[in-house]
């Protein structure tokens, strides 16, 4: 039963990846999506944390104008962003962040290439006291699809996870994103930046008005690719999630503009 | 010779050629003399649809004795132009009675042209190859037909007419009228549902898109609001809010094929006319707001609703601030032409904000009104109404990054009215957007005149609330210019109100090409009625009683040119003294008075009594005339 999920799971992303090669417009069924197991964010950390592995891409720079410890993801080495939640329990990413207890496990995303399949992986972590070296405390690995890809150089990743389509959009330098804020919190659509070597952008697909985001200024690590020859000033990515009456699941849409230099 | 020819062409068009025969001869007037004998066994020429397009547009492709045809319909000359798309040459011109504004091909052959300001419907029938079309058959409809759509069954001919607000259905083979449903103002653009039991209309103004029931005899009006919001986050309190925009400008609509069929597309603009009780910088909120935004409204075409978010703005794009068409395109897209940036984009209909999924785009030539699309053939075709081109559009070329030449373009050959200069230059001024001379933020000087007409709605200005005025064909021996008569000359005025949406302004010889354009402007053709129900409301204008005239003149046309203080200064107004407007088509402008506070005109008249002329002693029945007099001006 399972190994025919997986083979199941393994069509539905053959047939995104066939959706985003396409020219048209990158429209894909909520189901085709790989499902995420997400862990939970542990609160604290147990009390004889076991000594993991070392995280790469996190370094500990004690900055003189700081007072406590600090932890930064490197993005010379993989795409990595620190996971902060808010006293709301709403998270966002950031390549810096402060620990408020040098007993206080962070969370680490980042995304990762091996053989040709991208993946994310959400790795919990610590900061050992001992030498100030962050060091693993669990370890996941979520499937990606890729929904779009572009000549221009640039690819968009997505999962599902509850009632979130959530996308992942690799870009070389800063960039700024727009996302949805949570019913609870109004219609705001604040511009947040993110420059730790992706952005995520979150969507909630139970939403009957249907929802959209959207990342500008992406810029792919290589411009450009041989088959394009020009290089544009910025790209916009936008990704939503919308259902009309006729749709028997929710239809999600990836689309990319690029602006001439 | 002509027989091999064109018999071998036709041979694959028989049936249809048959279905047509016994069609059109049931309807066109019988001919003069018999046809030679050799005609009789030809099969006549006629138009076969493509695919099942059933939606009317100022371009429809059609085929024809193997070629495959563009008509466009010529507003400018009154003709309507066949074109071979292979050849890329014009095989005719038809001339028409009147102004076409939309064309379908029926599904029996025959052609559809809805004549703007002749209040009909001309059919055209084909009776000879590369020859021009010959009217077959006729029906009057409400003033100022736009649209024409069909059901899905092909029987029932659908027609829009703006100013006179009407959805009217005729039978899709004889003509015959079978209902008029009274509708908001300015409709437009109609599409059927899949199913045959609705229609959908978009309006010009007013921020709706109607759903018609076409299967009662009551035909139920449901209203989709298309108005937008923003949502705004104060920066003191970091309190959520929202900002109100009004849909506007809703030419076109286009139904979206699999696989995200059961949406309809309604590209709009939102626009922020600011706070009327204060005053602004210059027209709406001040230049930080951005008055208007582009937006593709998704209709929901089971639900009868518009999806919230696609009505949401965050990102202010301004792509396409005069959409005036739309088709349905590959796959789930759509195509939307874009007067003013002369532009047509391709943009995703599965998306929750279309607006903001735009994927391709192309530019051509002046004044795009009017798409079709052959999709076996992976393109589309492109009416440009200005520049009277025909445009080919390969829908089959890669994304790219940068805005896309058509395949080819082509320009028409003019017929006997020789181009003015001028006229064309202000034409396209009126109409561009995107020039820093005319309004920092993109505006058109046809972004709040749509048609020459009034937007319907009410601004904030430095003056304090200003309704917008109708222009076509009501500027005439009306000076000064402007709610409180500031513009001795259109001139001057056009150059102040550019001042005031921020514009750098145009040349002295830009201006007076404006100013020629605008007062050439058609005015809606309006059906004149004689009934002895507005005779004695032209006797109660003109009487003393109400003294209606004393002010505006005969037949509400010749102001007098004065300022009045009728001591209805709004709050936010700088002074209470407004120069006397032209009534002239005042019937359509709704809402009334320079901000807008009476909704129609019986609400006027009933509630200006003694400011404004003397209505309160009229019998109930005068006031009726008085209305129905002042809606034939």
């Amino acid at each position: 039963m399972r190994a025919l999920a997986r083979a199941f799971s393994a069509s539905l992303v053959a047939l995104v990846l066939a959706l985003a090669g396409g020219a048209r417009a990158d429209t894909v069924p909520l189901s085709a999506l790989p499902v995420a197991k997400i862990p939970r964010r542990p609160k604290e950390l147990p009390a004889r944390p076991a000594h993991g592995r070392t995280i790469a891409e996190v370094a500990t720079p004690q900055p003189a104008w700081s007072g406590g410890p600090w932890v930064t993801t490197e993005r010379s080495k993989a795409p990595a962003c620190m996971e902060v939640e808010d006293p709301t329990g709403r998270t966002s990413i950031t390549s810096v962040f402060g620990v408020t207890s040098e007993l206080a496990p962070f969370r680490v995303l980042r995304l990762v290439e091996e053989g040709g399949k991208v993946s994310l992986d959400v790795v919990d972590g610590w900061l050992d006291p001992i030498g100030n070296v962050p060091r693993e405390l669990s370890h996941a690995r979520v499937e990606l699809a890729r929904v779009a890809s572009s000549p221009l150089g640039f690819d968009v990743y997505a999962y599902r996870t509850g009632h979130e389509a959530v996308f992942l959009v690799p870009s070389h330098g800063a960039l700024s994103y727009r996302e949805p804020s949570p019913a609870e919190n109004g219609d705001g659509e604040p511009i947040a930046t993110s420059d730790c070597g992706f952005v995520r952008l979150r969507l909630d697909t139970a939403r009957k008005e249907g929802a959209s985001a959207m990342a500008f200024d992406v810029s792919p690590a290589a411009w450009p690719r041989e088959d394009h020859a020009s290089k544009p000033a910025h790209v916009w990515i936008s990704a939503s999630v919308s259902r009309v009456a006729r749709d028997p699941e929710p239809r999600l849409s990836i689309s990319w503009r690029g602006f001439e230099r | 010779m002509l027989i091999a020819r064109y018999g071998r062409a036709l041979a694959p068009a028989l049936l249809l050629v048959s279905a047509c025969a016994a069609g059109c001869s049931a309807l066109h007037h019988a001919p003069a003399h018999p046809p030679p004998p050799a005609a009789a066994t030809l099969p006549r020429p006629t138009l076969a649809r493509m695919h099942d397009a059933r939606t009317g547009s100022s371009v429809v492709l059609a085929r024809s004795a193997g070629k495959l045809l563009a008509f466009a319909a010529d507003a400018d000359e009154n003709t309507l132009h066949a074109v071979d798309l292979d050849t890329r040459t014009e095989l005719s011109v038809t001339p028409l009675s009147g102004s076409p504004s939309a064309l379908l091909v029926l599904p029996d052959g025959r052609l559809a042209v809805a004549l703007r300001d002749q209040a009909a419907v001309v059919v055209l029938c084909a009776r000879a190859p590369a020859a021009p079309l010959e009217p077959c058959a006729r029906a009057g409809v409400p003033d100022d037909p736009v649209g024409l759509a069909l059901t899905p069954d092909d029987g029932t001919l659908l027609v829009t007419s703006g100013w006179a607000h009407t959805l009217t259905a005729l039978d899709a083979g004889t003509l015959a009228r079978r209902f008029d449903q009274d509708l908001p103002r300015e409709p437009r653009a109609v599409v059927v549902s899949d199913d045959g039991q609705r229609a959908f209309v978009s309006h010009a103004v007013g921020g709706g898109v109607s759903v018609v029931d076409l299967t009662s005899t009551i035909h139920a009006i449901h209203h989709v609001s298309v108005d937008g919001h923003e949502p705004q986050q104060d920066a003191m309190t970091a309190k959520a809010g929202d900002l109100a925009r009004s849909g506007e400008q809703g030419y076109a609509l286009a139904k979206v094929g699999p696989p995200a069929a059961g949406r309809i597309l309604a590209p709009e603009v939102l626009v922020f006319s600011g706070d009327p009780t204060q005053r602004s910088s210059g027209y709406g909120g001040g230049e930080s707001f951005g008055a208007d935004v582009f937006a593709v409204a998704v209709v929901d075409e089971d639900a009868g609703s518009a999806l919230a978010d696609s009505l949401t703005v965050s990102t202010k794009g301004t792509d396409c601030l005069l959409p005036r068409a739309a088709a349905r395109g590959p796959g789930a897209t759509a195509l939307v032409a874009c007067v003013g940036t002369d532009e047509v984009l391709e943009i995703d209909g599965s998306a929750s904000r279309p607006s903001e999924a735009i994927q391709r785009r192309w530019r051509v030539p002046a004044g795009p009104n009017g798409i079709a699309v052959d999709e076996a053939g992976a393109r589309a075709v492109v009416w440009s109404a200005f520049a009277r081109a025909v445009s080919v559009l390969s829908l089959a070329a890669p994304r790219a990054l940068e805005t896309r030449a058509p395949e080819a373009s082509f320009a028409l050959p003019r017929g006997v009215e020789a181009v003015d200069p001028q006229r064309e230059l202000g034409r396209a001024l009126f109409h561009a957007t995107s020039d820093p001379r005319i309004a920092k933020d993109g505006r058109a000087c046809a972004s709040c005149h749509p048609d020459g007409r009034d937007d319907g709605l009410t601004w904030s200005t430095p003056n304090g609330p200003r309704q917008t005025p109708m222009l076509a064909g009501r500027l005439e021996g009306t000076a000064p210019y402007a709610w409180n008569g500031d513009g001795a000359t259109l001139e001057k005025h056009l150059g102040h109100t550019m001042q005031r949406l921020s514009g750098s302004g145009l040349s002295d010889r830009e201006l007076a090409a404006l100013v020629a354009y605008i007062a050439t402007m058609k005015p809606p053709a309006v059906s004149r009625s004689d009934d002895a129900k507005v005779a004695r409301g032209a006797a109660v204008f003109d009487s003393g009683e109400a003294g209606c005239s004393e002010c505006h003149g005969q037949a509400g046309a010749e102001p007098d040119h004065l300022r009045h203080d009728l001591h209805t200064k709004a709050k936010g107004d700088s002074t209470g003294k407004f120069d006397t407007p032209s009534l002239r088509f005042v019937a359509g402008t709704a809402p009334y008075f320079h901000d807008g506070r009476y909704p129609t005109l019986h609400a006027l008249l009933e509630h200006t009594d003694g400011q404004m002329g003397h209505t309160r002693n009229l019998s109930p029945a005068d006031l009726d005339a008085l209305e129905a007099y002042l809606r034939t001006l």
